[in-house]
């Protein structure tokens, strides 16, 4: 391989074609006599540019320039102006006239804030952006190398918190934007190319940008359903000239880069032993000296059950081109990856999509367009979540001394002779777990732009979603232990269909009168949806021919069928918007949106969502031109409000059901029916009110530095209070009824700080952001909003909770002060009376309550809290550097000040195994060995002694700071280094770009949590119903599918 | 282009049909306005009520008043935290909120049966009237049937005959006035519902509270309240009223005594009798009103739940199917059963007599005296559980509320307190159910004694929730007396049967009984959520 030395290496070709789409006039080129010229392009410093951008002006015709910065290119009228563009430099245009040597000087704009960022429908100005919004662009995350966008936006958005709510492949993220700001869901309002949707219909090549609108101000365009923040998302549009295929694609392998210390079958079986003579004395111990002695390492299930070297591949073809009347983009793409836990390929997530996007003028005042997306996914998944259907669970605590696979069983699978009730893990995954969910996706738009009169311009815009999922599972007969089995097989299938569609209509106006220019829209938006569902299963014997419903055999008739449809989930809507701004230096934007919701009663059924915003550049003044250093500044403010509606149709509706009211009389079920739900027409919008003040800069030229300090007002949150059980609610629903209450307020700072610069060969392009946030709890109906039960183990107490002057989701618990190392420790902890001991009935090695009030009593009034899962600070570094043909870049991610409740053993079943965490217990020591535990003094002062779990101080099972962890992290999320070869190394082919690179994810993870993993998306659950419940809960570890490190590598190719 | 413009603007605005667009009604549910329409939506609207019956499962009462019997211990597995074993012993249990799935089942039952009763006015019953009145006696005797659970549970709860608003906090009744609704309720029930005798009715109305349940059940209620809170009179009924009820019952219900005391449940009759074929079924003359469990297809609240919390836990040995250990039966009821009484095998299941062995330590049953409970045991069949596929949630077997023999025993008791323990026909009555159970009049009783009948109703009505509530009744209003009678004394019964630990040892608080009277805790939830306005019963305490 020949490698010239070059200079000025800055090619980023989907840079080019961004701009190009916005640059371009729309106006019918003339063509005459052809002839070709040439030249060369430089940048100030006399450095050449490659892949600068020269086309004729209003025309589609164009080149690039090559490696060394020269062009040529066939022109045929001397009155064409020739522009040459290149991001981040100011354009330049020079007329031909009857050169044929041109040469481009660019200068370097260090503002690149001529550039437009989409708001909500239209686009504007980067500088004249007066509200709080953030801009990815492609090529900032697209190289992180990951199936799914959320995945690739992680720690670039200041104040934007991305969590996996599982590591497993294809599963979905929980997105935060400025903290919690309702108990009811905090997921943003996702648009794709305007129309309502959800990440995973996108695959992340296909996005040209990510505009994330972050305060009410810029939000408010979307009225109700904008309280959490708003995130557009612009696939990528055609551009007219030679069309250019892309093709990406790249294998990579992934592993688990941390498992978790469990016990081994030696130190399991003693602790069983100590457990048990600690509990109960009398007892003969499980496991005698002997057997011990004989044991070794035993199973190391977390080992069992991975996968090692999971493979990840992904393809992505893209074609883009146009001509004065037409452009497209089409692509094609294909991704899959393989769970690092897997089981015979239960593991596994696909993805294919395709993506249509075209653009005709048909007449001068009139343009139509289609975007298109479709994509396919298909999923296979092993339980996750909470304790009950958690494989990672199972793992960590199922006891070492057994074999995962025993050739004398009947199925092979070992089982434990030690406990009965012990399930082997693996053969759970063998016999769980054996569904496949599919889902299409269409969403897309046609759309029709007149330009009535110049500057007056009406758009209509009509899009939807249309999904459909299907699903089907089977469960074999199993004996895993005497209490789990399945003794019929079963099937099921099921599908679904939902279709939602949006109707937009805007009239925008733009005029400029000297110095002031004005903007202004106005618009409605009607949006409509309904659902169809059927759902099936039948127990009995499962045909070897195809496992559907109907092989299966029965004797009895078990089939039971569930099927679902509504419609007319609508929204109806007037928005307006005016902006102005005097020469670019003074600036304000006022909104206001009436929103009409079918999810909420006759009387409260229409709201109105304002907002304002004003800017001032200050580096405009002519008083600030002096100032060294600074190259821009603009100062400013937003106030806005947003509404959020209820997750469900109908809740405010006084409803009857029949669902589980039935009844035998004689031998005949009959149908019950009675209310489902205590009505409530007043409910209204969630409301949220926010303040922004900011400032965007650019300094030295070479850095810039945007900062915020917001307050956001979140209330009337659209809840569910628990009434009391006198009402008769249990007869109602399981679900309590709604109302509005609560109020939170999310106060905080973020700022990011950039800096891109080229020395010579080398060029550096970072950004660090970092977002610091307060949540605080400001009112709560009846003060408490308490999280469910059993969510660490069966039985396990509430732990976290809403409750005012706290931050939502906070742990609430004991606060302990170390172990009772004597019983003269237990007896002088008493109560202000100095005689009443508190925890009478303890034992040395018991853990220490504090009696926080002084009262003298050990109850539910000393917990408080004792930590919170809500992050303090979230921040993120991002490098691109560049030197020759070689690129390199990196993404680091951070939080912290949060804390993570890990429990990965359940309480009431004592023979679970442990983490080696337990080694480091109370352990009381004798000299004589006597085997006296109630006297004398132990050791270790943070983890309490080994019972049975059924001491009478219940050490674990009262839920206390023993459980807490701090979870803070860094993460070097990707690591990407490529080369690019040059392009005379081809110059025979078609080939017009093609980089090589190898990239790294999760390379590094610095934290000191002993968990799996810190980054931990669980808390908030889906109950049996399928609804989100303690959406403000977070941080909660019951064993955590971890994400995994993957080593990959790839190919970008341009023809 | 103005004309464009003109065009645009209508678009927009005439899009807008706004409210009737988003006027939306679901398709799956029916609203409250315009459901209660017809007697057929009247029936479902019932049924609804009805189907709060079968909302027991491990909680159930019929468990936890045994066990605080003097007949049962706690059991249940180790990993259950104790509690069961510290209900036994009349102490609290260890979560403050362990009974509130009792207190809001059953005030969601009273809603249905209240919203029952108010919104059957909107129905059109032209042509019907006479179902009318039947279905408003079934939905009253409902309410009086779950005020009566509540109350003995948690004592002086408030009276509800309507539907009250969720921030609505009525205050507690006072004994009277929850006795006088139950009895209110149980008198028009009496009244009006089907009163065809037993073996006339139709099948299809199998299941419904009849005229005969109603007296039987206003007998019940009647001597619990007479006994618990030693007052002679109630709503204008007395012991010689109840009298006339409860002979009305013994007289012309149709209903008697099947000759078998096994044949009335399925492992008694297969251990005893020697197979199912004995089985007297689920409608057999004997039961005067049973809860229809049944579990045709999927679905929760179908199954009878808690009959799997009886079984020895994780053992089969046919036809003893397992369960969860709970309620295994103590040692001195065995030894009170005279050998000769053939309702003491059919009552008890006792490991070493029926050389059995079952090794509870290896099973975590946290308790294990030797004995366990035979009725309403699941059955096991070649050495796996009935029903398939699952023991748990499938078993279909009614629970019977009001049986025969405690019609007749409740006739001598009222007959023996008004007319004296020599009451002829009161002695017959006691006798009726003996010689059943001894197969001979050997062993027959030469008076009617209030001891003797309590004892008799010990013996032949074990382990079906009456136990508890004939100590707390027989009282007097002296809760002194609960003491002696329930606190639980591991000597007197041959130890501790613990398998582990603290919580199964714990020293015995033998006061508690008499500081609580007997009731429950209720739950501290819902204290809260009720602001105070209600007090915990006594003797508990909301801390720790």
């Amino acid at each position: 391989m020949r490698i010239k030395q070059h200079t000025g290496i800055r090619k980023n070709s989907q840079r080019i074609f961004i701009y190009l789409l916005f640059t371009l006039l729309l106006l019918p080129a003339a063509y005459a006599q052809k002839r070709t010229i040439s030249g060369t392009v430089k940048d100030a410093t006399g450095e050449t540019l490659v892949g600068v951008n020269i086309v004729i002006k209003g025309s589609s015709v164009g080149t690039a320039t090559d490696i060394d910065g020269n062009y040529t290119l066939e022109v045929s009228n001397n009155n064409d102006v020739l522009v040459a563009n290149y991001i981040g430099y100011i354009p330049s245009e020079i007329t031909i006239g009857n050169q044929t040597l041109i040469n481009f000087v660019l200068e370097k704009d260090i503002q690149d804030l001529d550039e437009v960022v989409v708001v909500g429908y239209g686009v504007q100005k980067k500088k004249l952006v007066t509200g709080a919004t953030t801009q990815l662009k492609n090529e900032d995350f697209v190289k992180n190398n990951v199936v799914q966008l959320e995945s690739a936006m992680q720690g670039l958005t200041p104040g934007m918190l991305i969590v996996k709510q599982s590591g497993q492949p294809g599963s979905d993220f929980n997105i935060t934007i400025r903290g919690l700001s309702s108990i009811n869901g905090n997921s943003p309002l996702v648009l794709i190319d305007g129309v309502p949707g959800s990440f995973s219909m996108v695959n992340p090549s296909d996005v040209e940008s990510v505009d994330v609108l972050k305060d009410a101000a810029s939000a408010a365009i979307y009225g109700s359903r904008a309280a959490n923040g708003v995130v557009l998302i612009t696939t990528k549009k055609g551009t007219k000239g030679e069309p250019v295929i892309s093709y990406d694609a790249y294998y990579g392998v992934s592993n688990i880069y941390k498992t978790v210390d469990v016990l081994n079958a030696r130190q399991y079986a003693e602790i069983m032993n100590e457990a048990s003579f600690n509990s109960k004395p009398s007892r003969a111990l499980p496991f005698t000296d002997e057997y011990i002695e004989s044991l070794g390492e035993g199973t190391n299930w977390q080992q069992e059950a991975l996968n090692e070297n999971a493979p990840s591949q992904s393809h992505y073809l893209g074609i883009n081109g146009g001509n004065d009347m037409s452009t497209y983009s089409i692509s094609f793409s294909y991704a899959s990856e393989e769970g690092i836990f897997d089981y015979d390929g239960k593991s596994k997530y696909q993805k294919l999509g395709f993506r249509i996007n075209s653009e005709h003028q048909l007449k001068p005042y009139l343009k139509i367009g289609e975007n298109l997306t479709y994509s396919h996914r298909e999923r296979r998944a092993m339980g996750t979540g909470n304790i009950y259907n958690n494989f990672i669970h199972d793992l960590l605590q199922s006891n070492p001394l057994f074999d995962a696979y025993d050739e004398g069983s009947y199925d092979g699978f070992g089982r434990s002779n030690f406990y009965d009730e012990q399930i082997n893990p693996v053969a759970s995954m063998h016999y769980n777990f054996n569904g496949t969910n599919k889902t299409d996706d269409l969403i897309g738009n046609v759309y029709a732009e007149v330009e009535i009169a110049k500057g007056l311009k009406f758009r209509s815009d009509f899009g939807g979603t249309l999904n459909f999922g299907y699903n089907y599972s089977h469960r074999d007969t199993f004996t895993l232990t005497p209490y789990t089995y399945s003794s019929i097989p079963s099937y099921s299938q099921g599908m679904s269909r939902n279709f939602y569609y949006n109707f937009d209509n805007v009239l925008s106006y733009q005029t400029t009168i000297d110095k002031h220019s004005i903007e202004g829209i106005i618009g409605m938006n009607a949006q409509d949806g309904r659902y169809f569902n059927v759902n099936g299963s039948r127990e009995g014997y499962l045909s070897n021919v195809a496992p559907v419903i109907n092989n299966v055999t029965t004797n009895i008739d078990t089939t039971y069928i569930y099927g679902d449809y509504g419609e007319g989930d609508s929204r109806f809507s007037y928005f307006a918007r005016a902006s102005y701004n005097y020469n670019e230096k003074y600036m304000a934007t006022v909104s206001i949106r009436r929103d009409g919701s079918s999810r909420f009663g006759r009387d409260k059924r229409y709201g109105y969502f304002p907002s304002a915003s004003a800017g001032w550049v200050i580096t405009q003044e002519d008083f600030m031109k002096d100032v060294a250093g600074l190259n821009f500044l603009k100062i400013r403010a937003s106030w806005g409000q947003n509404g959020k509606e209820p997750a469900d149709q109908f809740v405010y509706m006084a409803r009857v059901g029949s669902e589980n009211r039935y009844y035998t009389f004689g031998g005949e079920r009959e149908v019950g029916v009675s209310p489902i739900i205590f009505a409530n027409p007043t409910l209204k919008w969630e409301a949220s009110t926010q303040a922004n003040i900011g400032f965007d800069s650019r300094f030295m030229e070479w850095f810039r530095f945007t900062f915020d300090i917001y307050k956001k007002e979140s209330k009337d949150w659209i809840m569910q209070t628990p009434v009391p059980g006198i009402s008769g609610i249990d007869g109602i629903s399981s679900s309590n009824p709604y109302i509005n209450g609560g109020n939170v307020v999310n106060s905080g700072i973020e700022l990011e700080l950039g800096y891109q610069k080229s020395f010579g060969e080398f060029s550096i392009d970072m950004a660090a952001n970092f977002a610091y946030n307060k949540n605080m709890v400001t009112e709560v109906p009846d003060s408490i909003i308490m999280g469910s039960a059993s969510v660490l183990y069966n039985g396990s107490d509430e732990f976290y909770r809403v409750q005012e002057g706290m931050p939502m989701g906070f742990f609430w618990g004991y606060v302990t002060d170390g172990i009772f190392q004597t019983q003269e420790d237990i007896d002088n902890h008493v109560g202000p009376d100095g005689v009443k001991k508190l925890q009478a009935t303890a034992k040395p090695g018991d853990v220490k309550r504090l009696d926080l009030n002084n009262d003298g009593l050990m109850n539910d009034k000393d917990k408080t809290m004792i930590g919170d899962p809500n992050p303090d600070y979230i921040y993120g570094f991002r490098l691109n550097m560049a030197y020759k043909g070689f690129d390199l870049s990196m993404n680091v991610q951070g939080q912290g000040g949060n804390q993570i409740v890990q429990s990965y053993r359940s309480q009431e079943r004592f023979f679970n195994n442990y983490t080696t965490e337990i080694l480091d217990r109370w352990q009381w020591t004798d000299a004589n060995n006597n085997n006296v535990v109630d006297a004398g003094e132990g050791n270790g002062n943070r983890i309490p002694r080994v019972t049975l779990n059924d001491e009478s101080n219940q050490n674990w099972r009262k839920f206390s700071d023993l459980y807490i962890h701090d979870g803070d992290f860094v993460k070097i999320k990707s690591v990407n280094l490529g080369y690019n070869f040059k392009t005379s190394v081809f110059k025979n082919t078609p080939i017009k770009q093609f980089r090589v690179y190898v990239a790294a994810s999760n390379l590094l993870t610095i934290t000191k949590y002993n968990g799996l993993d810190p980054e931990i998306g669980y808390g908030s659950y889906y109950d049996s119903e399928g609804k989100l419940r303690d959406a403000y809960a977070s941080g909660i570890d019951v064993g955590f599918y971890p994400s995994p490190r993957t080593y990959l590598i790839g190919v970008n190719v341009k023809f | 282009m103005k004309r464009i413009l003109i065009i645009l603007i209508v678009i927009m605005t005439g899009i807008s049909c706004n409210n009737e667009f988003l006027e939306k009604i679901p398709t799956t549910s029916s609203v409250v306005e315009n459901f209660y329409n017809s007697p057929t939506d009247a029936k479902q609207a019932l049924t609804s009520v009805y189907n709060m019956l079968l909302r027991d499962d491990y909680w159930s009462l019929h468990i936890y008043a045994e066990i605080r019997s003097d007949l049962f211990a706690g059991g249940a597995g180790t990993g259950d935290g104790g509690g069961f074993q510290l209900l036994d012993r009349g102490l609290q249990w260890p979560e403050t909120n362990a009974f509130q799935i009792h207190w809001t089942t059953y005030w969601g039952a009273i809603y249905r049966a209240n919203t029952y009763l108010e919104a059957e006015s909107q129905i059109d019953w032209t042509g019907n009237e006479k179902l009318r009145l039947q279905y408003q006696a079934e939905a009253r005797f409902l309410r009086a049937y779950f005020h009566f659970y509540l109350t003995r549970m948690f004592g002086e709860i408030p009276a509800l005959d309507r539907v009250i608003s969720p921030d609505e906090i009525p205050a507690r009744s006072s004994a009277e006035e929850l006795y006088t609704l139950m009895i209110e309720d149980l008198k028009f029930a009496s009244e009006n519902a089907l009163s065809e005798p037993y073996g006339q009715m139709k099948p299809e109305n199998w299941g419904r509270a009849t005229k005969w349940a109603a007296k039987a059940l206003l007998t019940r209620v009647f001597m619990y309240y007479s006994g618990y809170y030693n007052q002679s009179e109630i709503a204008g009924i007395n012991n010689s009223t109840a009298l006339t009820y409860i002979e009305d019952v013994i007289s012309n219900s149709g209903h008697n005594l099947v000759p078998e005391y096994a044949s009335l449940w399925k492992v008694p009759c297969v251990s005893e009798l020697g197979s199912l074929d004995s089985y007297a079924g689920e409608t057999n003359q004997e039961v005067i009103w049973s809860v229809r469990f049944n579990n045709v297809g999927s679905g929760s609240y179908g199954g009878n739940q808690f009959v799997r919390m009886i079984g020895p836990r994780g053992t089969n040995i046919d036809p003893y199917g397992q369960g969860w250990g709970a309620m295994p039966v103590l040692p001195s009821f065995w030894n009170d059963f005279n050998n000769d009484d053939k309702r003491k095998k059919a009552t008890i299941l006792s490991w070493d007599d029926e050389g059995l062995t079952y090794n509870w330590e290896t099973q975590q049953q946290a308790q294990y005296t030797g004995y366990s409970l035979k009725k309403y045991e699941i059955l096991s069949i070649d050495g796996s559980p009935e029903p398939k596929p699952d023991w748990q949630t499938m078993a279909d077997e009614d629970y019977i509320v009001l049986r025969y023999a405690d019609v007749l025993l409740m006739a001598a008791e009222l007959r023996s307190l008004v007319n004296g323990e020599g009451d002829a026909q009161a002695v017959t009555y006691l006798n009726r159910v003996r010689e059943r159970a001894f197969g001979n009049s050997n062993y027959n009783y030469s008076n009617a004694s209030i001891n003797n009948i309590l004892n008799e109703r010990k013996f032949e009505l074990a382990g079906e929730e009456i136990r508890y509530w004939d100590i707390m009744r027989s009282c007097k209003g002296d809760f002194s007396k609960l003491t002696t009678m329930l606190t639980y004394v591991d000597d007197n019964d041959g130890g501790d049967y613990s398998n582990s630990a603290d919580t199964q040892s714990l020293d015995v608080d033998g006061s508690n009984f008499e500081k609580t009277k007997g009731l429950f805790q209720i739950p501290q939830n819902e204290l809260d959520l009720m602001r105070g306005v209600f007090e915990q019963n006594p003797g508990y305490s909301a801390n720790d």
